[in-house]
């Protein structure tokens, strides 16, 4: 006999586009009735909470969400075989989707839609350490002239796994900037089972992981380089690249 | 920066032996008893002419570097090795699921104590004790520890955890690790699986298995987190088969997802 249980020592705050009401206060911690959006959930919560995002879920933001707390955000469900719970960014001046500046956030089984209108802020940038990211999807697209992770100098410790990064342009002359950026030194960057894609057209800035920056124990495990995307890691790095697959004439300078 | 077309050459095991190719700012250490030799470094460093002993590879080695454990090496280390440059001690090889690569440490000794940061063991399978032994197998205190792919059998003669996290593994991640007791009698348990007996931050556990097997564990806790409070405790998938129980310290915040329960566990 099994039984599958999940033991929570945090709150737990529930969100769904569908049916979600927004309210202060404890509205939220019960899935039946679960909060519409995350501005509200994130106000609600408190450090080291959970904000679990319903399957369907679907937001389209039109201003940043920082993270100053440090929020696990998951999504729930998966849709043939993505993230059944979408953000997409559709405001004007470049802004992020998400802002993360708190130690140890969590992002999780989420699919960022290319920005509705042409951005060049990063979709998620993370400013602090110990960030996680697992089992999220990127689609980057035509006006995604930004990165859709940059990690900032500093953010040491951050984890990326299973998450993909997928050119979806279908114009060379349109092409969205790169998957994955480091813009600073830190150390101790975790890579494991990401999956960089060129698509049909590819990244403009030619790196789909573009990683030109000082990294102290680079640990890229399972990397997956499909359809010529290529990364760059800074000469003055240490650790491993460890390819998976790739093809396309994908390539890694380091 | 090394860069090697066929990886490290394993055709089982982890990824990071397994996958190809592999570019590594590193140099990595092969390891094969009983054939190998021991030598100081630049030895090691060829498959084809691997070292014998897990210690002369750690001499050798320096920060940032893979020992490569090969396929079907044993060995009985003859003292504790204290881990202090940050290093990956990888096994290759897999038979039925287990890793091939058997560690044993010295009668009444520990095997290895961790004390630098990032450091790694993946792939092994971490015998039990064969004489009786006070501190835990493995003692972590440095940050950033990973434990990947291993098989942490626990027998009588020990008298600790399998694997001790201390104030300092803050960002520990273990996973697809299993700890299973392999007492034959109630009267000769082993204490518990995993222990964590100082207050961290950002632990994860992802589909570890406590298996209590026949006899348990004689601290009750198979995975025992009651000394010290965990900060964002993340575990995924942990599995809780034949009595074993886990606890974990109430001042603890996070989440624990247990995905097979069996026989009557408490938490």
């Amino acid at each position: 006999m099994s039984t599958p249980i999940a033991v929570i020592f945090s709150t737990v705050w529930y969100v769904c586009s569908i049916n979600g009401i927004d309210a202060a206060g404890t509205a939220g911690t019960n899935r039946a009735r679960p909060l519409k959006t995350l501005a509200q959930a994130y106000t609600n919560a408190s450090a080291n909470d959970i904000i679990c995002c319903l399957s369907g879920h679907a937001e389209v933001l039109t201003a940043t969400q920082v993270f100053a707390k440090s929020i696990m955000l998951v999504g729930q469900g998966t849709n043939g075989g993505l993230p059944a719970v979408t953000f997409q960014l559709n405001a004007a001046g470049n802004p992020f989707l998400f802002q993360v500046t708190a130690a140890g956030c969590e992002i999780r089984n989420i699919h960022f839609l290319s920005a509705a209108q042409a951005s060049s802020g990063a979709t998620v940038v993370v400013q602090s350490t110990a960030f996680r990211m697992l089992e999220c999807y990127f689609e980057r697209g035509a006006s995604d002239t930004g990165p859709g992770l940059a990690i900032t100098n500093n953010s040491n410790f951050a984890r990326i796994l299973d998450t993909t990064f997928v050119s979806t342009a279908s114009l060379t002359t349109a092409q969205p900037e790169s998957g994955i950026k480091v813009t600073g030194t830190i150390t101790d960057l975790e890579l494991d089972g990401v999956v960089f894609s060129g698509g049909a057209a590819g990244w403009s800035n030619f790196y789909a992981g573009q990683l030109n920056q000082s990294i102290t124990r680079l640990k890229a495990t399972s990397i997956s380089q499909l359809l010529g995307a290529d990364a760059i890691v800074g000469a003055a790095s240490s650790g491993w690249w460890n390819t998976q697959a790739s093809s396309g004439g994908a390539r890694l300078d380091w | 920066m090394l860069y090697l077309p066929n990886g490290a050459g394993e055709k089982l095991g982890d990824t990071l032996v397994t996958c190809k190719p592999l570019q590594t700012t590193g140099n990595l250490w092969y390891v094969h008893a009983p054939d190998g030799i021991d030598g100081a470094s630049p030895a090691g460093k060829n498959r084809e002419k691997p070292l014998l002993t897990l210690a002369q590879a750690y001499a050798n080695a320096t920060d940032g570097d893979i020992i490569v454990l090969m396929d079907g090496h044993a060995e009985t280390l003859a003292a504790l090795i204290t881990v202090a440059k940050s290093v990956a001690i990888v096994g290759g090889g897999q038979s039925l699921g287990f890793p091939t690569v058997k560690l044993t440490a010295a009668p009444h000794a520990a095997m290895f104590l961790v004390t630098a940061v990032a450091v790694e063991l993946r792939n092994l399978w971490i015998s039990p004790s064969t004489a009786g032994l006070g501190p835990a197998r493995v003692t972590v205190t440095g940050a950033d520890f990973r434990m990947r792919g291993c098989y942490v059998p626990c027998g009588s003669s020990d008298l600790a955890a399998g694997l001790e996290l201390q104030a300092g593994a803050d960002r520990a991640r273990v996973a697809d690790t299993t700890f299973t007791s392999v007492a034959t009698a109630t009267a000769s348990q082993p204490e518990s699986g995993m222990k964590i007996t100082g207050a961290i931050a950002d632990l994860e556990l992802e589909e570890v298995i406590f298996d209590g097997g026949a006899y348990g564990f004689s601290n009750v806790w198979a995975l025992d987190g009651t000394p010290a409070a965990v900060t964002r405790l993340r575990g995924r998938q942990v599995t809780l088969k034949s009595n074993a129980n886990a606890r974990m310290n109430a001042g603890s915040t996070g989440f624990l997802d247990l995905s097979i329960i069996s026989n009557g566990p408490d938490f």
